[in-house]
């Protein structure tokens, strides 16, 4: 009975993988959106993926704008 | 009476085959996933030290799957340093994201130990991914901030910037799920197939002939039988086993069998050569198509001193794939 449960609880975790794996590859779910209707707040409206590797964009000095981000005028303040 | 053999896939464990059905999923998307990618812009831009270059507005699309990811490299000479700004700007000029990236490319030779050689290595290359709520027009703005040798002497010429804009999956994801379900899958055959109660174990090294008792239970469920025989025997590697399923009285037979067990094919020895451990394992699956009290006869006629006999019988089993199976009747 145990290895029954067992066997069920693999085959959950791996459908759940599988599910996950294409859900956010289909939705990019870590990837931030560019623009957004609602307030713009610095890491909700922004952009970077998952993968993304973050070292490759450095922070703006000109605008202390953070990576990832808004820079200027009314679309965000960044940090 | 006696029973009947046939071959069965009823009893095929599916959690073991939703495993491979997921990890095949994920292999499918991996494989296939670049069907799906679409290139919408593919650019070389000419920009000089401090001064900018607008790309022909694209029009971002709110994308129904996926992401857009915008690329960035430098193509510039060995031994030079560059800065380079990518900015996204609106149909009003909004900025609506800037970055910089510091790259470089060097190069040079090597010599060691008599052998020499070049080496040329580079970072230049800058991606983002993104997406956006709704379909507008965005410029992207490169900006050449710095272009210099790597002894800092700024460069009078433009420097080449390729962009490339498409579309496609989060291949990362598909790679964790590749990893995550492979795991499981490989777990899953190593610790398959799952299900089973046990209604004997018994350890022998003295009897040549065991009988047990056992209660099958109803709904013809899978049984496995599963003989061990380990020798240390230095020379004598072969034995017989019979196998006998009768009912308590006697009066019935349901089951009998003899196997010829042969223990070289897994043999470990020490350094001197001495057999440590000889092996035969025989496997025998059975239905009882009624709930029944049974007897179960194990007899090894040759069993020596050396020997030791496993006898386990399991019910409610299941398998990898189709196998040959006794009816008792």
């Amino acid at each position: 009975m145990i290895s029954q449960l067992f066997g069920l609880m693999l085959a959950t975790l791996g459908l759940m993988f599988a599910l996950n794996a294409w859900y956010g590859a289909l939705t990019y779910g870590n990837t931030y959106t560019l623009r957004s209707e609602t307030a713009y707040q610095p890491r909700s409206n922004v952009i970077i993926g998952g993968i993304y590797r973050r070292s490759r964009w450095e922070s703006n000095p000109a605008t202390r704008a953070q990576f990832g981000s808004f820079r200027g005028g009314s679309r965000g303040t960044g940090k | 009476m006696s029973a009947t053999s046939t071959t069965t896939g009823r009893y095929i464990d599916l959690a073991l085959y939703t495993c491979v059905i997921a990890f095949v999923v994920v292999v499918l998307g991996v494989l296939g996933g670049g069907l799906l990618e679409q290139e919408y812009l593919s650019q070389v831009a000419a920009v000089r030290s401090g001064e900018s270059v607008n790309l022909a507005p694209i029009q971002f699309q709110r994308l129904s799957y996926g992401a857009l990811r915008l690329e960035v490299v430098a193509l510039i000479e060995a031994n030079r340093w560059i800065t380079y700004e990518v900015e996204l700007r609106d149909r009003q000029d909004q900025v609506l994201f800037s970055a910089i990236k510091p790259g470089w490319r060097e190069s040079g030779t090597w010599r060691e130990e008599g052998e020499s050689g070049t080496w040329d290595e580079a970072d230049l290359d800058a991606v983002l991914e993104l997406k956006v709520t709704e379909t507008e027009p965005i410029t992207i703005r490169l900006n050449l901030l710095d272009y210099t040798t790597t002894n800092g002497t700024d460069i009078n010429e433009p420097a080449t910037l390729k962009v490339t804009l498409r579309r496609g999956l989060d291949s990362g994801m598909l790679w964790w799920g590749l990893l995550g379900t492979g795991i499981i899958l490989v777990g899953a055959f190593w610790w398959g197939p799952f299900g089973g109660d046990r209604l004997i174990h018994s350890l022998s090294n003295q009897d040549s002939e065991l009988v047990l008792q056992a209660l099958l239970a109803r709904g013809r469920p899978l049984l496995r039988l599963t003989i061990t025989l380990t020798s240390t025997h230095q020379s004598q590697f072969h034995r017989t086993l019979r196998v006998r399923i009768r009912s308590l009285d006697g009066t019935h037979t349901f089951y009998t069998n003899r196997h010829e067990l042969n223990l070289s094919s897994n043999i470990k020895r020490n350094e001197d050569g001495e057999v440590t451990q000889a092996r035969a394992v025989q496997h025998t699956f059975l239905i009882s198509p009624q709930a029944m009290e049974v007897a179960l006869i194990v007899e090894v006629p040759d069993l020596t001193l050396k020997d030791r006999v496993s006898v386990t019988l399991e019910q409610g089993v299941h398998t990898r794939w189709t196998v040959p199976v006794q009816v008792l009747t």
